[in-house]
Parts: C-alpha cells; structure tokens; sequence
C-alpha cells in the first residue's frame, strides 16, 4: 500500500511573531551604533530590505512580500507615516516595526498578501 | 474579487428556520490579467500626482493635524486608484509625511512577487513645509 504524503492545509497564515523577529533583527545589524551619513545611507537601506525579503523567501510560505524601509536622520523634524489597503482581511496583513538609535529613526513595514 | 459572471446561489437555514440565500462564486482560473486590465504605472503614477498636489499644495506641518492628513491622502489615493479600474488587483497604498527641516531621508522598498503581473507606482510632492512621499503596489490576484 503506497501512502500519500498530505501537503499542508490551506490554513497557511503569516506568523507576525517571526516577522518582527526577522525585521528587528535585520535593522539592528545594520543601523546598531551607526551615526546617519548621507553617503551610507543608500546601502543601509538597501541592505535592510534585501536581509529581511530574504529571510522571508526562506520560510517558503505561499504569499507574495512588500517590503518598505524609511531611514531618517533625527533633527526633530517629524515624520508621518500610514496605509491603506484593499486586500483580503482574512489571508493577508502587515507588520511594522520602528527602531531608532541616538542619530537615526528607521521604520520597516512588511506587507504579506496571499497566494492561493 | 472573483468574477460575477458564473455564481450558483444556496439557501442556508439559522436556527429560527429563516432562509439566507448566499452566492457562491466560481473561481475564474485566471491566471494573467484581462488584457487591457494590467496595472499600469505611468496612469497610476500621474492619478497620484493629481490628488497629492490637490491636496498637499497649501498644507503647513502640524503635528497634529498631520495624522490625519496621512490617513486621509492613503484613502484619497486608493479610492482614484480603484477607480481605474484595475480588476483582480490587491492594493496597497502608503503615504509617508515628514516636515521639512533639512534633514535626510531615504524610503527603499523590494518586493518578492511576480514581476509581469505586479508593479509599484510613486509619487513625491514637496512644498516648503513639508514633503510627501506615496507608494502604491500592485499585486494580481489569481
């Protein structure tokens, strides 16, 4: 009798406890003890959002990602950020997290729509 | 999201005895957009620089107000978006504000999808006071 090897069930959600923990740890190895360089600035960024998206792909979990990644220098000003979106409630969703140290905000959102 | 044209109705009783009648759509099997349908970004990115001026030309910073304002240009934008008429598209739109003060500021974004079905717009609009950065993604939903 051959057995039948079940693939998981439909029921795949995003887990937003490893995302923070993903996207948490992808801004502190870059931005931990950095002073803002406007020179550098590019390659932080780039650098943030390519480590989180590839962990990411690494859970191998059927959803299309958006990463997005704001660095700015602090100097008082403020700095506002919101979303909307038109999706399905029940499948997709959204984790934002902020990080700050004494020269640089940092806010990386990561938008997770799912595939069916 | 699914296409209305091929539904098939069922009754489902509550506990009173009262009937409901739902719709239960059939999936349309698509795989790429309708032609004519595709998210095209120089339309959507010209629609945003509309309502961005629109709205943002006269606007001082306040803090806040600015909340507000954020949440009000994220609605604004969707709502002229999905009125292009992109079908079977899942939206997501973002609006970042920040006051003008000189500092520096970067926004990068990457995405792990498909790249013939799904794209990305942006617009940015600044006056003296502040600056305004809006993104909107894209994504086909088969």
């Amino acid at each position: 009798m051959a057995d039948d090897n079940e693939e998981e069930s439909d029921e795949v959600t995003l887990n937003s406890d490893k995302i923070t923990e993903i996207i948490d740890e992808s801004m502190k190895t870059t931005l931990s003890s950095v002073q803002w360089n406007a020179k550098k600035v590019d390659g932080w960024t780039s650098n943030i959002v390519e480590h989180c998206l590839k962990r990411l792909a690494e859970m191998k979990k059927p959803f299309k990602y958006i990463v997005t990644a704001i660095v700015m220098q602090k100097t008082g000003a403020g700095l506002h950020s919101a979303f909307t979106a038109y999706w399905d409630n029940s499948a997709d969703g959204i984790c934002s997290v902020p990080y700050e140290n004494d020269s640089v905000h940092c806010i990386t959102t990561v938008y997770g729509l799912k595939l069916d | 999201f699914f296409d209305t044209s091929g539904f098939a109705m069922a009754t489902m009783e509550d506990g009173e005895g009262k009937t409901d009648t739902i719709k239960i759509y059939n999936p349309t099997y698509l795989m790429k957009p309708r032609p004519g349908t595709k998210f095209l970004k120089g339309v959507v990115e010209a629609k945003m620089t509309e309502v961005l001026e629109a709205k943002v030309k006269e606007l001082k910073y306040e803090a806040e107000e600015m909340a507000n304002v954020c949440k009000e240009l994220c609605t604004d934008i969707q709502n002229e978006v999905k009125k292009l008429g992109f079908e079977r598209y899942k939206l997501v739109t973002q609006v970042v504000i920040t006051e003008a003060q000189g500092q520096g500021q970067r926004i990068a974004s990457r995405c792990l999808w498909d790249p013939e079905e799904d794209n990305h717009a942006i617009a940015t609009y600044r006056n003296s006071e502040l600056v305004c950065n809006a993104m909107v993604f894209g994504c086909f939903w088969e």
